[in-house]
């Protein structure tokens, strides 16, 4: 165990200097409302255990950890083992954080739901939760994101859920964020907002990451249990960052354990096409919270350029900034080139590999990569991957 | 005693109540910031609230937003914000210029190095709607240490602890947020706004009152500065005119100003919107919208990848 315990976020919702709470005095008295409710419902056993049953018995969790025998065969040393998170319902890990706050939304008593969403992933979970308990769904998403992923857009509808095109300044995530604050500010009195990634203002960030955090419990027992030990690196992608810090964060006091963040250099952080805020960002305050931006020199936001719609974010969740930060010389992040010959080179995808049958996408395909770069260990010692959503597959 | 408070004496001596138009800075050409304000001025302002644009104005509504994408459009920064009031400072020294905008441009030059500008400048507020009591102390003070007031903003809905806590840091005035949601909403109701009303509600009455010296001014429909200094008032609900006033701005959607009902503001009101250039304004307006279009046509256009 490490010594002096992580303790993080703080009251005020710092983890060192990042997070925090940059909003408008409006948006105040949600953000307490919603810090009590979440406070209680943290040590209610009977909130735990609707959290925990709807896991298990909607979101089919837990989910596998498989190892990927022939691509470490290939790779030739580390052993590399998938979480499985795109074998929950709606195909990735987003619904974990959806169901939390979607109970918590019912006990707060608002019947209305909001979220934002990118690729869709988050949207998807939200709908699909909303018409679980009942609720009123809206999700924003940015135009040129609806003309991307246009499958998940017409999941969403099928849900019930009403789909608002943002058409303001990139007309991307950040855009449908801004515009979902605006709704929130609008119908505080009846409305929730579901944020999808550890990002936004405090307790967001906190709550976001307690609810992924399944992801790294379950891996700690399965890994003890199938293979007696732990693995010496865990590598997840970092958009938002909700993924990797779902399976980070019950890790962080396991001192063998190396846990490593890749982010999306797009065309490669020199030609500044690019989504790799914790590389090449530097802190300011978006979105509620104090974090890594990627912003000009007058501190205007700048457009990102991912291959991934889910990792076109220009900031990253405060927790993955103060880790980056603390000194851990264990935490790294890493950022990758997208490349669609990388992407087949080193997939378990079913075209290379047949008896796999894991589809190819460029989240894990940044993970991959960052494996690759990693020395192969002659000891044959587990690397393990968390395996994120196949919602990208079709780029 | 600052500008601002000096300004608010001075009204409250003549028993009038404080106008304060908002122009964001920039929009819709940057020539034309500084003449803007000079009429805003001749016109009848006492107080200018200049807006520093921003890429994400996530309090602001679709009419700000787009006067701040117009000026950025024009590559406005927070810098050349700072020049256009120096340069307004040049021929006017008496009316007060509050900043209005958000927290990343400014740390992004860094706190102490914006007051000092800004001070050299001839600012004399900056209010930074992101940052709460809670996020803003240590902005409050960098204000204070270069004789800036720092503006905070207070809600309907505060608690009695938070505006002890706004208190503490704010000075110059306190922007009273009138309306729920963001700028520019029709979602004004009257009546709660006038239930809530600083000295008529229990938790005002019995905390705010005491613990809250400054003036307070508020936005309403198109950003009505709403301001009471001392007496007590009601909001008139028949504001037939003042939303005529607000759709002919909307249209021009550069600029956010009222009044606050009543006879008196009203014409004030009305004259200062006859003043400005409108036309002018409209026309550079329309040319902003098309150059925007192009360069998403541009961005959009399939390009040559290198092999």
């Amino acid at each position: 165990m490490v010594a002096p315990r992580y303790n993080l976020p703080d009251t005020l919702g710092h983890f060192g200097p990042y997070g925090g709470t940059f909003v408008a005095e409006t948006l105040i008295p949600a953000l307490e409302e919603l810090k009590e409710a979440y406070a209680q419902a943290q040590h209610d056993p009977l909130f735990n255990a609707e959290f925990e049953y709807d896991l298990k018995h909607y979101v089919g969790r837990p989910s596998p950890i498989y190892h990927a025998k022939r691509w470490s065969d290939r790779l030739g040393g580390a052993q590399i083992h998938l979480k499985r998170e795109d074998l929950n319902h709606t195909g990735a890990h987003k619904i974990n954080n959806c169901i939390g706050q979607a109970i918590l939304a019912r006990r707060m008593g608002k019947p209305r739901v909001i979220a934002e969403t990118g690729a869709g992933q988050h949207g998807v979970a939200t709908a699909t939760v909303a018409a679980r308990y009942g609720m009123e769904c809206v999700v924003y998403m940015g135009s040129e994101d609806i003309r991307r992923q246009a499958a998940n857009v017409y999941r969403m509808k099928l849900l019930g859920a009403t789909v608002v095109p943002v058409t303001s300044g990139s007309k991307t995530l950040k855009d449908a964020l801004n515009e979902a604050m605006r709704d929130w500010v609008t119908n505080i009195a009846n409305t929730f907002y579901i944020i999808g990634t550890v990002a936004g203002p405090h307790p967001y960030p906190m709550m976001v990451r307690d609810f992924q955090s399944v992801i790294g419990r379950e891996a700690i027992g399965q890994m003890q249990e199938q293979h007696g030990r732990q693995p010496d690196a865990l590598i997840a992608c970092v958009g938002g960052g909700s993924n990797a810090m779902g399976i980070f964060y019950p890790y962080i006091p396991l001192e063998g354990v190396r846990l490593i963040g890749v982010e999306a250099a797009g065309e490669g952080i020199e030609s500044g096409h690019h989504a790799a805020s914790l590389t090449a960002g530097r802190p300011g305050v978006l979105h509620g919270n104090r974090t890594y931006l990627l912003q000009d020199e007058n501190g205007q936001i700048i457009e990102t350029h991912s291959i991934s719609a889910g990792l076109d974010y220009p900031g990253v969740g405060p927790e993955h900034a103060w880790l980056k930060d603390s000194g851990t010389r264990r935490i790294r992040h890493h950022h990758r080139r997208r490349s669609p010959a990388g992407l087949s080179r080193s997939m378990p995808s079913g075209r290379h590999h047949p008896g796999t049958r894991i589809e190819p996408c460029p989240r894990l395909c940044r993970q991959a990569r960052a494996v690759l770069a990693q020395r192969p260990d002659p000891a044959g010692q587990p690397f393990r991957p968390g395996r994120q959503g196949h919602a990208h597959r079709r780029r | 005693m600052s500008k601002i408070q000096a300004t608010f004496e001075r009204l409250q001596a003549q028993g009038r109540q404080a106008l304060i138009p908002f122009i964001t800075a920039g929009d819709p050409d940057p020539a034309l910031t500084v003449p803007l304000m000079h009429t805003l001025v001749e016109a009848g302002a006492d107080i200018i609230e200049l807006g520093v644009p921003f890429s994400d104005p996530m309090a602001d509504g679709p009419t700000i937003q787009r006067a701040s994408e117009r000026a950025l459009l024009k590559g406005v920064s927070l810098r050349q914000v700072l020049g256009m009031v120096a340069n307004f400072r040049a021929d006017n020294n008496e009316t007060p210029v509050v900043l209005m905008g958000y927290a990343n441009p400014i740390e992004s030059m860094g706190i102490d190095d914006f007051a000092a500008t800004a001070f050299d400048a001839g600012v004399d507020g900056v209010l930074v709607v992101d940052y709460p009591p809670e996020e803003g102390a240590a902005f409050a003070h960098a204000m204070h240490a270069n004789a800036l007031d720092p503006i905070f903003l207070l809600a309907p809905t505060s608690t009695a602890a938070r505006i002890s806590q706004v208190a503490a840091l704010a000075s110059g005035y306190v922007y009273y947020v009138s309306l729920k949601g963001v700028t520019g909403s029709t979602a004004l109701d009257v009546d709660a706004v006038a239930a809530r009303i600083p000295g008529n509600t229990l938790g005002y009455r019995h905390s705010g009152r005491r613990r809250l010296r400054y003036p307070r001014c508020g936005n309403g429909r198109c950003g009505r500065p709403y301001r009471r200094c001392g007496r007590r008032r009601q909001p008139h609900r028949r504001n037939d005119r003042t939303v005529d006033a607000g759709k002919r701005l909307r249209e021009c959607s550069c600029l956010r100003l009222g009044t606050s009902p009543g006879n008196r503001r009203r014409k004030r009101t009305a004259r200062l919107i006859q003043a400005l250039p409108l036309k002018e304004c409209h026309e550079l307006v329309d040319q902003a919208v098309t150059a925007k279009d192009q360069a998403e046509c541009l961005r959009n256009s399939p390009q040559v990848q290198p092999a």
